[in-house]
């Protein structure tokens, strides 16, 4: 449990198998603990389970969108944070922002940016 | 209408009458003048004539008589004896002077007794009608009351101083019996010794010269006078009012005043002495009674002679008058409209006047042929016209309307006619005569379809397009306003967005009236209806160019999930792989395609504006300002030194802010990369007549071939290093502004710089 716990555990919620197949790459490698979500309602579902240190959330989810899948997020866990994702420069990421988002990220995206986001977060 | 006035036949008729009568007159006081005077005249010498005749029968009579008879006794011898004679022999030679005496007095019937009165006074010798008379009687010792007498005595002693042969007389005076009688003496001489020697006194009769007067008769009436030389009356007429009272006049030694009298004095013996005046007084009664004939005789004469003047004056002024009546006749049927009728034409000024009249009638019938065919095509015109047609005068009463206008607002002529335009003009601000259109019509001449409302009978509006002049007379007066407006309903109708236009242009201008002129409304709401109209087609424009920045938004974020992947997993892999290794310089050109592909799509996503295009009003200067505080960061603003110029009245342009302000961006980022050395970026703004706006980069770069320029504008086209500029700016760029219905324009040359000239419509 404690070796669980030192883990930082990040949720990935994207539609796009090969993001969420990077992301979680990616944060294996940076040893964390990383479970992926397609929608934002399996998201959700996920975040009821377990808690979460972090989550990436795209903006166009199929279904409920980014911005409400971090809503429904708040509600069971209002410290949840969170990085947006997008392919646009969205209105509604600044609204997620607002909401305590971190920040969002731009796509296509690189590892350097992701952990940049990612290690301002867990401080 | 008739103007009051004598006929012209009168107008002759009546001059030459007064004329004829004065003359008539004048001739008639001529005649009675000339006439009286010579009455008069002859008058006068017929009374002087009688008169003479009266004093030639006294001389005949009396005076003659009484010489001879005095005379006669100067020289009788029997009376010198007597005289001479001793006292003894006196009564013989009295008897002889006595036979004398009587045959004298038998002689002379006016002898009423004769004596011879001695030295001494005494009576001597007394002889009446033929008797002896022997008394005696003293001169000295007269009878009192004895009225021969004091007369008998009175001219003795006148005689008795006289020297011998004087005759003297005395009286005439009225003897005892009554008789008009008088004295007649002469002196006698002592026929011895000398001296004095007595007189002889004759008693003579005046009864029958009294009686001769009396029946005297001038101008058929007695008027005789015989006054004593002290004025008593010794014969009157009969009547007085026939003959006035003389004395008055002769005592006071004046005139008279109204009556003529004639007098003639009878003078006898050595002292020619006075003896009466005979008078003839003769009443102005008389003369007038006289005059009265000669009166009536210069009428006799006149009147017919001035009744037949008259008559022929008359026919004279018919003469001259006929023509001119006959021409006014002519005028007045011509002015009746009857041209048919002529004037005959004569000699003369009256026939010059004829033959005017009679072409003066030709061309009035020619011009009223004229006016009337001219009339009706006018009639015809205004009748055949589809439009309104007002015309007013110059105070604004209408003064003829078309069928078409009353058709269209349903009045009738006559409750058109005489009205102000008032009830046909919708709106207060659209009063033709009261607000200022007026005015401009006179000061800037005709108004051209001027959308504005016109109010039918029933109430409804009817919007019209108006036009309207300035009708003037030959001197430039205004006489009229004539306005023509079409009913546009119908076309409205079929441009349903222009009718609000127009309704929207007309409310507005109603509003605005009073401060702006209807030019600079009109054209401003023409302009409006341009910009909705540009509007449109930018709407249009922009909406292709949305579905262009989705279509890009869309496949940019379809591509950026599979590049995100290429990307990361090519970076796990640089991880994982040994740098000097053979793969690792590979997986790093995958990398460097991939982050240029990122920038590929990074600018597409940027200039498609995410497929959203929202047009407004754009303030140009500010959106420069936004885009210079956008690319501050990139331009070396230490290096590149940027100049505006930016105009103080440019309009408020219509387009897209974002997507303006990133091709402002881009042109200088450009001008910046452009000039990597440093250098002068010159932004110039100005108004192009209100209606475009420029907008110029200056830049002092090293400039651009002409095949370069060809080129610049192509997608993908770059002069910038690999990897620095995708050559997407400026294709993005122009199509942005061609969405505008702009224009961008280059021009460069070698080592002195390029200037891209942005123009915009407004």
């Amino acid at each position: 449990m404690e070796k669980e716990r030192s883990k930082t555990s990040v949720l990935i919620v994207d539609d796009s198998s090969i993001i969420r197949l990077f992301l979680e790459q990616l944060f294996l490698s940076e040893g964390c603990d990383v479970v992926t979500a397609e929608t934002g309602e399996e998201a959700v579902e996920n975040f009821k389970k377990r808690v979460f240190d972090a989550a990436f959330i795209d903006i166009r989810l199929p279904g409920m969108n980014g911005l409400e899948t971090y809503r429904e997020m708040l509600k069971i866990n209002p410290k949840t944070k969170a990085i947006m994702m997008t392919a646009y420069a969205d209105e509604i990421v600044e609204e997620a922002v607002k909401l305590g988002a971190a920040c969002c990220l731009s796509k296509p995206f690189g590892i350097d940016e992701v952990l940049k986001e990612f290690n301002k977060l867990k401080k | 209408m008739k103007k009051k006035g004598l006929p012209i036949l009168f107008r002759i008729l009546l001059p030459f009458l007064g004329i004829l009568l004065l003359i008539t007159v004048i001739l008639g006081f001529v005649f009675y003048g000339y006439n009286r005077g010579f009455i008069i005249k002859a008058v006068n010498e017929f009374v002087s004539h009688e008169l003479e005749n009266t004093l030639f029968y006294f001389d005949g009579n009396y005076k003659v008589v009484i010489n001879t008879n005095l005379n006669f006794f100067q020289e009788s011898y029997p009376l010198n004896d007597f005289i001479s004679a001793e006292e003894i022999e006196k009564p013989i030679r009295r008897a002889a002077a006595e036979k004398r005496f009587i045959s004298l007095s038998k002689i002379n019937k006016n002898i009423l007794s004769t004596r011879f009165i001695d030295f001494s006074g005494i009576e001597q010798i007394v002889i009446s009608g033929s008797r002896r008379i022997r008394t005696y009687q003293s001169m000295k010792n007269i009878p009192s009351g004895d009225i021969f007498y004091q007369n008998a005595a009175g001219l003795f002693k006148r005689l008795r101083v006289m020297p011998p042969g004087t005759i003297f007389f005395e009286g005439p005076f009225k003897d005892s019996e009554g008789r008009t009688t008088f004295l007649a003496g002469i002196c006698k001489e002592e026929p011895e010794v000398g001296g004095f020697g007595g007189a002889v006194i004759i008693h003579y009769d005046l009864t029958d010269f009294i009686n001769y007067l009396s029946q005297l008769r001038i101008l058929d009436r007695s008027v005789a006078w015989l006054l004593s030389p002290t004025n008593d009356v010794l014969l009157r007429p009969v009547s007085e009012e026939n003959s006035p009272n003389p004395v008055p006049y002769i005592s006071a030694k004046k005139s008279p005043p109204d009556f003529h009298f004639y007098s003639a004095e009878c003078k006898l013996g050595t002292d020619k002495a006075k003896l009466f005046t005979v008078i003839f007084s003769i009443s102005p009664k008389i003369f007038s009674s006289e005059m009265y004939p000669l009166v009536l005789q210069t009428f006799i004469i006149f009147l017919p002679a001035f009744i037949i003047t008259s008559f022929v004056a008359f026919l004279i002024a018919k003469n001259i008058s006929a023509p001119i009546i006959n021409m006014a006749r002519t005028v007045t049927s011509i002015g009746k409209g009857d041209f048919t009728v002529k004037v005959n034409t004569d000699a003369g000024e009256i026939g010059t006047l004829a033959d005017g009249i009679n072409k003066m009638s030709e061309d009035l019938k020619k011009f009223s042929d004229e006016i009337i065919s001219d009339k009706d095509y006018a009639e015809n015109i205004t009748k055949s016209m589809a439009d309104v047609l007002i015309v007013t005068d110059a105070s604004g009463e209408i003064k003829t309307v078309n069928p078409a206008t009353l058709n269209l607002l349903e009045y009738n002529k006559e409750e058109l006619l005489g009205q102000s335009t008032e009830i046909i003009f919708a709106e207060e601000g659209e009063l033709l005569f009261k607000g200022i259109r007026a005015e401009k019509l006179l000061k800037e001449g005709p108004v051209e379809n001027y959308i504005m409302t016109l109010r039918a009978k029933n109430g409804e509006n009817i919007p019209v397009s108006f036009s309207g002049s300035v009708m003037k007379n030959s001197a430039g007066g205004i006489i009229g306003f004539v306005c023509i407006s079409r009913d546009i309903r119908e076309m409205l109708k079929l441009h349903q967005s222009e009718k609000e236009l127009i309704a929207e242009k007309v409310r507005v201008e109603s509003l605005k009236e009073s401060k702006k002129t209807i030019e600079e409304q009109n054209r401003e709401l023409d302009v409006a209806l341009e910009n909705l109209k540009s509007t449109q087609e930018e709407l249009i424009a922009s909406e292709k160019m949305s579905s262009l920045g989705f279509l890009a938004g869309g496949v940019a974020h379809e591509l950026n999930n599979p590049l995100t992947g290429i990307l990361g997993f090519t970076q796990l892999l640089l991880k994982q792989t040994d740098e000097t290794g053979p793969q690792y310089q590979n997986l790093k050109y995958i990398e460097t395609s991939v982050l240029q592909c990122k920038k590929i799509i990074g600018e597409l996503l940027m200039y498609s504006g995410n497929g959203k295009f929202e047009f407004g009003p754009v303030n140009i200067n500010k959106t420069i300002e936004s885009a210079v505080c956008l690319v501050k960061h990139i331009v070396q603003t230490g290096k590149i030194e940027i100049i505006k110029q930016f105009s103080d009245d440019l309009p408020i342009a219509s387009g897209s802010r974002n997507q303006l302000e990133l091709v402002f961006a881009n042109l200088i980022r450009n001008a910046a990369d452009a000039m990597t050395d440093g250098g002068k970026l010159t932004i110039t703004t100005k108004s192009i007549k209100m209606s475009f706006v420029e907008i110029s980069f200056t830049d002092t770069s090293a400039g651009m071939s002409e095949e370069d320029i060809k080129k610049i504008f192509d997608p993908f086209f770059t002069t910038k290093p690999t990897g620095k500029g995708t050559g997407l700016g400026l294709s993005i760029s122009l199509g942005i502004i061609k969405a505008h219905r702009g224009d961008i324009k280059v021009v460069s040359e070698v080592n002195k710089g390029s200037t891209f000239t942005i123009i915009l419509p407004v």
